[in-house]
């Protein structure tokens, strides 16, 4: 019995464990360069404090709490830079190389040609379900990686747009020229 | 029974004010490892306790009960807000959950917000260094207000220290 729970706590944070970027270690020489460096990190602790004090009898506390209540961890890290060229395409590949590995499938794609920003939207499924969720947004002078971890409402994304440091991206493929 | 009662009622109310108190150390600990990280004393502000009180009285549904110290006149290299997030962390302890940290070495700029739960409410601590001037403000806000701060962490730290750089005010020298 005992046996059988260690097991199934491995596999649980094995699987939370996938959904969960991996900033390289070289993204540190991209801090230093970096005119400003955001970090936020709303873990399994800090988003329980938010569930736990939210109460059902205030609708607007309830529709939060919705929202969170199935969350177990948003990250954000954004860094902005003085001038342009101050990243590669290859540091961003070494994100994005993460989100080809199983269980990822990056399904939106926002391009802008006007203002050459690119941003990538990518869920880690798991039976069946949403776990997971990565957006990496390119811009000449910021670049910006979001990973959420947990269950997530794909009619919640929307909610999710322009919180916590999230940036809000369209839902849609679209070339903007 | 009375000659037992009360040495038991004692031991109960110490046990209930005991957190409360290690809790309120908090904020004096943070800002005694400032000090010691950035070699300065607290600015005294006059009327403080004035304004806490308004404060109580104006936003009964939001942030109340907080806590400020200001440092000015600061004199350090960018190299010490390298690790100042690591200072903040283990001054507070395992309590607080850090959550916003946002750096900008070149401007001498740092923000760090850290939270924890206290009776039903969020209790934030956010540390702003802004080149000559550094603010420590903690409050207490409801849930919902923390996930209103937290819509542009960000900004958190300007707007818990009311300066902002694009309406001129507080320009470095």
């Amino acid at each position: 019995m005992k046996l059988a729970v260690c097991l199934f706590a491995v596999a649980v944070t094995s699987a939370q464990a996938q959904t969960l970027l991996k900033i390289p270690d070289s993204f540190s020489k991209l801090a230093d360069k970096a005119e400003e460096v955001v970090d936020v990190t709303l873990d399994p602790a800090t988003l329980g404090l938010a569930s736990k004090y939210l109460s059902d009898k205030n609708p607007d506390e309830k529709a939060a709490k919705k929202v969170v209540s199935g969350l177990k961890g948003i990250y954000v890290r954004s860094y902005t830079f003085a001038k342009e060229g101050e990243y590669s395409e290859a540091d961003v590949e070494l994100l994005r190389h993460q989100l080809r590995g199983p269980g990822w499938s990056c399904i939106v794609n926002v391009r802008s040609k006007k203002d050459r920003e690119n941003a990538q939207v990518c869920f880690f499924s798991q039976n069946g379900s949403v776990a997971g969720m990565a957006i990496v947004a390119a811009e000449p002078k910021e670049l910006t990686i979001v990973n959420i971890s947990g269950n997530i409402d794909p009619e919640h994304l929307g909610l999710l747009e322009g919180q916590f440091g999230i940036p809000k991206i369209h839902s849609q493929n679209k070339d903007d020229d | 029974m009375m000659r037992k009662t009360i040495p038991v009622c004692g031991l109960l109310l110490a046990a209930v004010c005991w957190p409360a108190r290690g809790a309120d150390r908090d904020f004096e600990t943070l800002t005694g490892a400032i000090e010691g990280r950035l070699g300065v004393h607290r600015t005294h502000i006059p009327g403080l306790g004035v304004a806490k009180f308004f404060v109580r009285a104006a936003a009964p549904s939001g942030a109340h009960g907080f806590q400020l110290a200001t440092f000015e006149d600061l004199s350090y290299s960018p190299e010490t807000l390298r690790d100042f997030h690591t200072v903040v962390a283990n001054a507070l302890g395992p309590a607080w959950q850090p959550m916003v940290q946002v750096q900008a070495p070149a401007r001498k700029e740092y923000t760090g917000i850290f939270v924890r739960g206290q009776g039903g409410r969020l209790r934030m601590m956010i540390t702003t260094i802004e080149a000559r001037e550094a603010t420590v403000i903690e409050m207490k806000v409801s849930p919902l207000e923390w996930l209103d701060w937290l819509r542009e962490p960000g900004t958190m730290g300007k707007r818990a220290g009311g300066t902002n750089r694009n309406e001129g005010c507080c320009e470095e020298e």
